[in-house]
């Protein structure tokens, strides 16, 4: 036999060739159990804007926690049994609003920040109601005010 | 003029019409549609499989096991499919990729060189040239990566340079390797009886 008649011979193999039995049933089952790419595709969009709120609020943590260590003598934990209620809490935030508007320039700083982070998170909340992750950095957020707060009525 | 010369030009004028519909059908799939990735798999599984059981050895079991995980790896990276090319040409590369990774993964260097000398010292067998299940056959018995080679280059029509990319070897290597198999192969099909 000759290279030439072995190639001919060769190329005549090339060609579809069906599977002795029907794979699709165990490829469909391998399928369910896998993610599908689309989906995956859409949720890392939707992510990125909770990625900048997250930084946010922990760029808003470093910030606050820097500058309770300047400006504050006490101790912020015996201080938390004065805030009793979510009610007292806002009250506070807003006292500490109106210091920090005529005040420290940074507390107004955290406060922008943390307008921003709150305000994306509602928004990815809107959009993902079933993000419990969120949640959980919403109440940050809100700790952070609460935190922002006290630091204004300590420089009050 | 026959009717069979005829016939011939069909397949040629329903390609594109083929392509056409096989990208409606990966964007949908893409999407998460997996009817329309059961009609993808239906339409090209036999060119699929065909390729991983050449590549296999012939060997049923492996590329069925082949021609799944083919499958499954396409549905992972389908929004990767750019539409540069046809999705046939793609799914074939996918799929040559996916048996030559379990080509690597069974088959070290040296049990290739190992298996060479076993095949080279084998017994010559009788062969009939007109018999297609003796070439399939005998095509099975080479080493791994010589049959690796022949299946791409000969039947595939791959180039030595794709070839030499996608096995991690030199080009050299592989005009070698192909040379060694086709000398494999003849010695297989009783040529020294002739």
């Amino acid at each position: 036999m000759t290279d030439f008649e072995l190639r001919r011979q060769l190329r005549e193999l090339r060609g579809p060739r069906q599977p002795e039995r029907d794979l699709w049933p165990q490829i469909a089952r391998r399928l369910s159990a896998d993610f599908q790419p689309a989906a995956v595709t859409v949720r890392r969009r939707a992510r990125w804007p909770l990625a900048i709120a997250a930084g946010l609020v922990m760029a808003v943590s470093v910030g606050l926690f820097s500058l309770s260590l300047h400006d504050r003598v006490g101790s912020v934990a015996s201080e938390d049994a004065t805030l009793p209620s979510e009610l007292n809490a806002r009250h506070q935030i807003q006292r500490a609003r109106e210091l920090a508007a005529s005040g420290d320039p940074r507390l107004v700083s955290a406060e922008v920040v943390l307008d921003v982070a709150s305000s994306e998170l509602d928004h990815a909340l809107a959009q993902q109601p079933d993000a419990i992750f969120l949640v959980g950095l919403i109440n940050r957020t809100h700790a952070q005010r609460r935190k922002l707060a006290r630091l204004g009525l300590d420089a009050s | 003029m026959s009717t069979a010369c005829l016939a011939m030009p069909l397949p040629m004028t329903d390609a594109p019409r083929i392509e056409t519909e096989d990208g409606d059908l990966v964007r949908l799939a893409a999407g998460g549609d997996v009817a329309a990735f059961e009609h993808l798999y239906r339409r090209h599984s036999g060119r699929v499989h065909g390729a991983v059981w050449r590549l296999s050895g012939m060997n049923p079991s492996r590329a069925e096991e082949l021609t799944q995980e083919a499958f499954v790896r396409a549905w992972q990276k389908l929004d990767t499919f750019r539409f540069e090319s046809a999705f046939s040409t793609w799914l074939h590369r996918l799929a040559v990729n996916v048996a030559l990774m379990e080509l690597r993964k069974r088959d070290p260097e040296e049990t290739v060189e190992d298996s060479v000398l076993d095949a080279a010292s084998e017994p010559v067998r009788p062969f009939c040239a007109g018999e297609r299940a003796d070439l399939e056959r005998a095509i099975a018995n080479l080493p791994p990566r010589a049959r690796a080679v022949l299946v791409l280059h000969d039947i595939e029509g791959w180039k030595h340079q794709e070839i030499g990319d996608e096995l991690g070897m030199a080009v050299g290597s592989s005009k070698a390797q192909l040379h060694r198999a086709r000398g494999l192969l003849k010695r297989a099909l009783g040529e020294n009886h002739d």
